[in-house]
């Protein structure tokens, strides 16, 4: 033992010292969030395989964020999907618990255009009406949210605007938008234009979109760890390295 | 009871890089009519990832002055236990030396009125100095913001109640009235953003410093004083309840009181740390306790 340990009274006297009554001091009831949201390509396109695998992928992501206990007591998740019409499916930020149990992958479904603009208008509308600051006295505020945003084509709508109001954001400012485009119809450029943050391209069968969720799921863990520490969230979340088949956009 | 003996309890500072920080830490002592507890406990997250704790506390009495100072480490900087441990107890050192000085008045921040703010100022900027030598080249060779922590300190006249706190960062330094009305001693500026902290280490942490005076009558109608790092203060300031923070200091100061054997009560005080639930709160918990004596209260 070493000389400081050797200091510490704690130690020294842990096994001498008697029974004792446990303190009963209350602790505030709050939860500090990490809103994670899902921003998915639910157009024409994504009709058979890919759609098949979209939900297949969200099933893992249910499953991965419950195998940790950290992420699964701060994680809340917002889906909102962009085919024919964008909607927020699971009507705002739920608790991790409540998706897992309640939202039923079933539920997404392909068909329409691809009005990314609109997903991206009811993303803003949730950062604005969602997020919560912390307030001395009153509610602990959230963590910054993670944004994933899957597309397997082109807007097909207005999104320069909606995309200017988040990228321009003074409070509640997004910093972990990852945006990743999947199969062959994917215009890199475009998807740069969109992109806030890093971007990525990957395939639109199966085995990319499993290991396109898995990789959510990691990241999602991860950034759990990582804000719940001082000084966690002063920067963008370091993600782990996406797998072979997800490809970095310089 | 009176006890003039000096002592210094906490985190050690860091000598070499094979510094070893442990993980868990309580003691407790008296300083005049003070009773002065504190504990430090590794977070959940870091007992997980197998990584130490980063928090650090530090107390000092020399018989008329009290200083104690607490500091947490930056999460995200592996090497950032140095800077809080280094931080903590040279404040201390820094803090005793400045209050006790016959010159508190004199140093080149004389239109600052206040002695003892003054002190704690210069406290504060010895000591980043200080820390910038010893994460130099000619110290254990760090950049400093791999050292990256916060730092909160109080200095306490036990015999005449002149007081002084200062803070950089998260946490909280707290009192609590006589009336038992728990009120923030001090405000530091604070981001914006939940988890993001400003730090001792950054280039223009004085900015973000704050200190502040507490006028003897204050000191007087307070019956205790708590420093904590923000493993803590999350946990304790936001609701709901919406009276958290009351009930909170409330309940802390009815059950350090239960036990009158101050090792015993730093024990009790470092268990309840490591087992207390809150959701999502997985930090390293660090709290320091300065309350006024029951008749009773021993040393041993």
């Amino acid at each position: 033992m070493s000389e400081q340990n050797k200091n510490d009274d704690s130690i020294k006297k842990e096994v001498t010292i008697p029974e004792m009554v446990e303190m009963n001091v209350a602790v505030g009831e709050g939860t500090r969030r990490l809103p994670v949201y899902l921003l998915l390509d639910t157009s024409g396109s994504m009709a058979g395989a890919p759609i098949q695998a979209l939900r297949l992928g969200v099933e893992q992501f249910k499953k991965e964020v419950d195998d940790d206990p950290f992420a699964k007591e701060s994680v809340y998740v917002g889906v909102i999907t962009f085919g024919g019409e964008a909607q927020f499916v699971t009507k705002g930020l739920i608790s991790f618990d409540e998706f897992k149990n309640g939202f039923q992958v079933d539920s997404i479904s392909a068909n329409g255009q691809t009005p990314l603009g609109q997903a991206l208008w009811l993303l803003v509308e949730s950062l604005d009406k969602d997020i919560k600051t912390s307030v001395k006295g009153g509610e602990k505020g959230d963590w910054k949210p993670l944004i994933f945003i899957l597309s397997d084509g082109e807007p097909t709508d207005e999104w320069q605007e909606p995309r200017k109001v988040i990228s321009t954001r003074t409070s509640k400012k997004v910093i972990n938008m990852i945006t990743v485009g999947c199969g062959p119809r994917i215009n890199e450029q475009k998807l740069k234009e969109i992109a806030i943050g890093p971007t990525f391209i990957m395939n639109n069968d199966s085995a990319a979109f499993k290991k396109f969720f898995q990789w959510v799921s990691q990241s999602v863990r991860a950034a759990s760890k990582a804000v719940s520490q001082s000084g966690g969230s002063d920067k963008p979340a370091t993600l782990p390295p996406p797998p072979d088949g997800i490809q970095y956009i310089p | 009871m009176d006890s003039p003996n000096p002592f210094v309890i906490g985190d050690k500072p860091p000598i070499t890089l094979k510094y070893r920080h442990i993980d868990t830490r309580s003691q407790g002592r008296q300083a005049g009519q003070f009773s002065v507890i504190g504990a430090s406990v590794r977070g959940l997250l870091h007992c997980h990832n197998s990584t130490p704790r980063d928090d650090a506390f530090s107390a000092q009495f020399n018989g008329k002055w009290l200083v104690v100072a607490v500091s947490d480490g930056a999460g995200s900087r592996k090497n950032s236990r140095f800077g809080a441990s280094f931080s903590a107890s040279r404040l201390c050192g820094k803090l005793l030396k400045a209050v006790s000085s016959p010159n508190l008045k004199t140093r080149e921040l004389d239109e600052i009125k206040s002695g003892i703010k003054n002190g704690i100022l210069h406290a504060f900027q010895d000591t980043h100095i200080d820390l910038q030598k010893f994460a130099s080249p000619e110290g254990l060779g760090f950049r400093i913001d791999e050292l990256h922590c916060t730092l909160l300190g109080l200095a306490l006249n036990v015999k005449t109640g002149e007081m002084g706190v200062g803070q950089i960062g998260d946490g909280l330094i707290l009192g609590l009235d006589d009336k038992r009305e728990a009120c923030l001693m001090v405000e530091p500026p604070s981001t914006d953003d939940p988890g993001a902290s400003y730090f001792f280490t950054q280039d223009d942490w004085g900015k973000y410093l704050d200190t502040k005076e507490i006028p003897i009558e204050q000191v007087e109608h307070s019956n205790a004083f708590f420093l904590m790092t923000d493993g803590v203060s999350n946990d304790c300031q936001y609701g709901p309840p919406a009276d958290i923070l009351q009930k909170w200091a409330n309940d802390m100061d009815r059950e350090i009181r239960l036990e009158t054997r101050l090792q015993i009560t730093a024990e009790r005080l470092k268990r309840y740390l490591v087992s207390y639930k809150a959701q999502g709160s997985f930090d390293d918990r660090t709290l320091v306790v300065i309350y006024k004596n029951n008749k009773e209260t021993i040393t041993s």
